[in-house]
């Protein structure tokens, strides 16, 4: 090495390690030339400077910044920029074989990621243009290969922006709308084949030499979109004059969005101004007609200027048709106006074909006019006749119905009640419960007037009490039905009138959790019910067991009697049937059989459609415990519709306090905290938990459930307070109405062990988990896999208390039940696998860790798809493999986990982060500092 | 010395013959690994729509992936191997720079004369081919430093590893670092776009 050089670099080190003030003393000290001083100085300053080592690693990335440089593509050199848009830069290229001259316009696209989606997604947006073909769009010329870069190579329109040559040319209203026909045609072309261009604006139509105009940039705003949308994402800094307001909502986009552009266009073309008032325009306020606003030039030379003859005679041309063409497409309002690019090119062809335009309102004298203008023949068509007779024949069906009232008094305000009340069940229409409310407490009220009547009376209680259970107001409904039955037995009814009072009463019972007195009262019923019950009745009654049977587990025999019930009932009520299929759907639920299930709630759902209709409750029900199935098999997209659909039929007929709607409620916050939104999932849950306390009481499943799954939501926020509270409460109902060797308590009972341990009170934590651990091993068995995460959290316990072989213990048994279970090649065996290796490697026992990690990866490896878990295990085996020193094999588990996140698309900074705690796995591997190598420097 | 004695297809054995001094060796790892940077940069350019770039130091990492295949590098090798695929990634960065500069002023390359703080747009590559510069003229006299820097800005490798590799202690290849970093600076006349004295 150099001397010199040697000298230099020898001053800076011990230089620059000298705190500032020291360091000119330090230099006037051993620098000899005054020339030698301020070299150091100068690299003195480069290295203080803060900015130089960002600006150097930003300027290193830059250099690959938007894929590599494109120079040319297939012979055609690219020459100079002419332009910059959303996508990337256009630029001028021309072919570079002298014997031939061609230019064409090359659109480089720099700002579009090139990952393989967006490739599949240019190819399938770019070849759909390439077959395309019109005058007045601007042709794209081939589609890249996929081992070119990304660019679009098309046809170079030397001409002017639209509109420019018509006022220099002082084009008639005539010329200018002629033109517009000619974009319109285009436009059309390209709609027909399915392709909206979304942002026309006159700068985006060039008008050649010849006066023909082309329409650029067509198709190409659904390039634009980010991988996880469908919507075009609107590209910032572009003027917006020209965006629909949906489009500036960020809305769906369709055909109209390009028609309200066109409208725009054609009001800049006609008045030369934009239209005013945006704002308003977009809350539906007062637009401007073009009309009116050319009278705003009040001086001649604009006009003029334009070739109008005056600001008046243009604004009469502009009135009536034309006014109205533009007004319709470019209202607010999407669905009113031009449906296509077609009806709005006819309506401005008819104008010049002096023909009525359809945006025009059709008043007689509009027609007329068109009518001297255009010498056709006008036809009036008769309305007045028909609505005559309708209103006729509603007279006399009102009439009918008074005489029949004035028969029988007592049987009519019986009628009378009835009819109120069908009315008012939220079954058979819309009513909001709050009418029906106020007719059921009419109807109460008018009970005494049938006191002189005590079977009429008893009948009417039996009715009320359907229409209180229907509302979801089960103690009133208790007492209704309860007074009936009085009346009825007082009144001397026999066996068989009783019947369906007290099968409403065993159907009361299931609704109110008391499973074991519904089972008990229809077992008695039975005898009765097959001598001398019809069989609706009885089918009925059969499902009700059934479902007895059902909520207390009791399984198999709830099978028997569902399907019992829905070979009697099956041809008589479609409704019964559906509720007996939706019914089995949950039964086959609950004993795994998911197929089935999904197959019961559909053919449920079938025939609710059928039946009733697409607003019926039953509906709402059936798509609720549909919505659930999916959620709990992990169909997560296919729930959410449902539980939607659930909710809108619900919320409209049997109102949002009822305990259905509960249900539903619980179903929608289980989505929202899958989908990582534990505070929707919070609110939910509590509005559930609120209903069910005050519509079921303290001691049902129901409220149990609701407060389980509440806790969860506070502890997702850290809420640990309030998740203690909720998971105690539940558990308490679970005991008092499952009994102590129930599986949904062992549930329970684990969620309070995890959140004593997101708290770190492991004692307390493992307290929970081994209690929990107890009741499964005592009610499902040891080998079952729920047992599986409370033995891999009581690892994690015995771990955080420093007793290593438990915890490995537990982990091994853990994966024993989970291979036996899942098959060695299931992640979820990788999972636990990893969670062995770790704790092996932080004990010092390294090969037995590099030998779990190397099966789990093995597992992630023959997974389809590689995500964070594949990076996760390959940083592992890395750090492992470290820490025995093998630095070679680090390093390509390394490299492979970088290529891979760069694959998933990672941000730089979360690679960092992923990168940063596997070195810290390193040193926890370690355990002891390595040593430091000094040796001298190389010269 | 014949070609097929260094060209088994192992980098092993190519490292090998270099370090034996075999120059046409050094040329033909040279050129594989520059081919692959070309190759893997052209049909493996990734952009988020949020605008993030291809890393470098990704490049450099699947450059070595590719490289490799399923070859285990003993480990007295692996520093070597890292040294030169950052020197010609370093390379391959400053021939795209130049490439992309060209097409930016349309063929011409003099600079513009701009007032101060105003960056000249192609300022970021400009930087690049004199950082690469640099980097080469350092070669000679402070090899080291210039490997140092390669490492941690191109490769990625963090303070503590770089000693390791090079054999130094991570407060040596700081003063590197700094060392490197301040020439290049000084050789761009720091961050404003004025020429500066250089080396």
């Amino acid at each position: 090495m150099d001397e010199r050089a040697q000298r230099v670099r020898d001053l800076f080190d011990n230089a620059f390690g000298l705190p500032e003030e020291e360091r000119t003393a330090y230099l006037r000290r051993e620098c000899v030339h005054q020339q030698e001083r301020a070299e150091l100085q100068y690299l003195l300053q480069a290295a203080d400077d803060p900015a130089l080592s960002p600006r150097l690693r930003a300027a290193w990335t830059s250099v690959l910044d938007g894929g590599p440089a494109v120079e040319s593509v297939r012979g055609y050199r690219l020459n100079r920029s002419i332009g910059a848009g959303a996508m990337g830069e256009v630029y001028l290229a021309e072919l570079e074989d002298p014997t031939r001259s061609h230019r064409i316009a090359v659109k480089v696209l720099t700002r579009v990621g090139d990952h393989p989606r967006a490739r599949e997604r240019f190819r399938r947006e770019v070849g759909n243009l390439a077959a395309l073909q019109h005058d007045n769009v601007a042709k794209l010329l081939w589609v890249p290969g996929d081992d070119e870069p990304l660019y679009l190579p098309m046809e170079h329109i030397e001409g002017e922006h639209f509109g420019v040559s018509a006022d220099r040319e002082r084009s008639s209203i005539r010329s200018r709308i002629s033109l517009m026909l000619r974009v319109c045609d285009g436009v059309a072309y390209f709609h027909s084949k399915g392709l909206f261009h979304l942002d026309l604006k006159p700068s985006n139509i060039l008008v050649d030499g010849s006066g023909n105009p082309k329409v650029v940039d067509f198709g190409l705003a659904k390039l634009q979109t980010d991988d996880t949308g469908s919507q075009p994402v609107i590209a910032s800094g572009g003027t917006s004059d020209y965006m629909s307001p949906e489009q500036l909502r960020g809305e769906p986009v369709a055909a109209e969005t390009d028609v309200y552009a066109l409208g725009v266009i054609l009001y800049q073309l006609l008045t030369g101004q934009l239209p005013r008032d945006r704002s308003s325009t977009c809350s539906g306020g007062e637009l401007t007609p073009p009309s009116l606003a050319v009278r705003r030039w009040g001086t001649e030379p604009e006009a003029t200027a334009r070739g109008y003859s005056s600001p008046r005679r243009l604004a009469r041309n502009l009135e009536g048709d034309l006014d109205c063409i533009v007004l319709h497409a470019m209202d607010p309002d999407h669905s009113k106006r031009y449906g296509t690019v077609v009806e709005f090119a006819r309506d401005l062809r008819d104008h010049l074909e002096q023909k009525p335009v359809r945006a025009h309102p059709r008043t007689l004298r509009y027609l007329a006019w068109k009518f001297v203008t255009a010498n056709k023949v006008i036809v009036v068509p008769a309305m007045a006749l028909i609505a005559f007779s309708l209103l006729f024949g509603a007279i006399k069906a009102r009439d009918e119905q008074r005489v029949r009232a004035e028969r029988d008094a007592a049987e009519a305000v019986a009628q009378y009640l009835e009819g109120l009340f069908r009315s008012a069940d939220p079954s058979e229409s819309r009513a909001d419960t709050t009418t029906a409310r106020d007719l059921l407490g009419m109807g109460v009220a008018r009970l005494s007037e049938l006191n002189k009547n005590q079977q009429l009376k008893a009948r009417m209680e039996y009715t009320l009490a359907g229409v209180h259970m229907e509302l979801g107001l089960y103690q009133q409904a208790e007492t209704l039905l309860a007074d009936s039955l009085a009346l009825s037995r007082a009144s001397g009814g026999d066996a068989r009138s009783l019947l369906p009072a007290q099968v409403a009463l065993a159907r009361l019972k299931n609704r109110q959790g008391k499973y074991l007195e519904a089972e008990n009262q229809l077992l008695q019923l039975l005898p009765i019910l097959q001598v001398r019950g019809d069989a609706v009745l009885q089918a009925g009654a059969y499902r009700l067991l059934a479902t007895a049977m059902m909520e207390q587990g009791r399984l198999a025999d709830a099978e028997r009697w569902y399907r019992t019930a829905l070979e009697l009932g099956s041809k008589k009520s479609p409704r019964d049937r559906a509720a007996v299929l939706n019914q089995l759907g949950l039964l086959y639920q609950k004993t795994d059989r998911f197929k089935e299930s999904a197959e019961s709630f559909l053919l449920a759902l079938e025939a609710q459609r059928a039946a009733l209709g697409p607003k019926h409750p039953d509906l709402a029900a059936t798509l609720n415990n549909l919505g659930q199935l999916y959620f709990a098999t992990g169909r997560l997209e296919e729930a959410e519709p449902r539980l939607s659909e659930a909710r809108a039929i619900w919320s409209s007929t049997i109102g949002e306090e009822h305990p259905f709607f509960a249900e539903l409620l619980m179903n929608e916050g289980l989505l929202k905290r899958a989908q990582n939104d534990p505070r929707s999932a919070e609110t939910l849950f509590s509005q559930a938990v609120a209903i069910d306390t005050k519509r079921l009481g303290e001691n049902h499943p129901s409220t149990a459930k609701a407060l389980h799954n509440l806790a969860t939501a506070y502890l997702q926020q850290k809420r640990y307070a309030e998740a203690d509270a909720s998971i105690e409460r539940a558990c308490r109902i679970y005991e008092a109405t499952l009994g102590p060797a129930h599986p949904d308590l062992a549930t329970a009972v684990v969620v309070a062990g995890a959140s004593k341990l997101m708290q770190e009170r492991y004692v307390e934590a493992e307290e929970r988990y081994r209690r929990a651990l107890a009741i499964l091993e005592q009610s499902v068995g040891s080998t079952h896999t729920r047992i599986i995460p409370i033995l891999t959290s009581l690892a994690t316990i015995s771990e955080e208390r420093g007793d290593i072989p438990a915890a490995e213990e537990a982990l091994r048994r853990a994966s024993t039940i989970s291979t036996a279970a899942y098959g060695p090649t299931s992640p979820r065996c990788a999972d636990i696998t990893e969670r062995l290796g770790l704790l092996l490697g932080s004990n010092g026992r390294l090969r037995e860790a590099v030998d779990s990690f190397a099966q789990a990866l093995a597992v992630w490896e023959s997974q389809k798809k590689q995500g964070e878990e594949f990076v996760s295990a390959l940083l592992r085996l890395a750090a492992a493999y470290s820490a025995l020193g093998d630095s070679s094999q680090a390093d390509v588990f390394r490299a492979r986990a970088i290529k891979t996140m760069h694959e998933l698309n990672m941000s730089e900074t979360d690679i960092q982060v992923t990168l940063a705690d596997a070195e810290t796995l390193v040193s926890m591997f370690r355990r002891r500092p390595k040593p430091i190598a000094t040796r001298t420097p190389d010269r | 010395m014949s070609d097929d004695r260094h060209d088994d297809g192992s980098i092993t054995t190519l490292l090998r013959a270099v370090k034996a001094g075999a120059k046409d060796a050094y040329g033909l790892l040279w050129a594989k690994i520059y081919d692959a940077a070309r190759r893997i940069a052209h049909n493996r350019f990734r952009r988020e729509p949020q605008g993030q770039v291809l890393q470098p130091t990704a490049l450099v990492h699947e450059v070595y992936l590719e490289l490799l295949g399923n070859e285990h590098l003993p480990t007295d090798n692996r520093t070597e191997l890292w040294k030169l695929l950052t020197r010609v990634m370093s390379n391959y960065l400053c021939d795209e720079a130049r490439r992309r500069l060209a097409v930016k002023h349309g063929g011409n390359l003099t600079r513009v004369e701009l007032p101060d703080n105003v960056e000249a747009p192609g300022a970021d590559l400009e930087l690049v081919i004199a950082a690469h510069e640099v980097l080469e003229r350092l070669e000679s006299d402070h090899p080291r430093a210039a490997s140092a820097y390669r490492l941690s800005e191109l490769a990625g490798f963090k303070d503590v590893e770089v000693g390791h590799m090079l054999g130094v202690s991570e407060r040596t290849v700081r003063n590197d670092l700094a060392f490197a970093r301040a020439l290049i600076g000084v050789a761009r006349g720091g961050s404003n776009g004025r020429e500066g004295t250089t080396r």
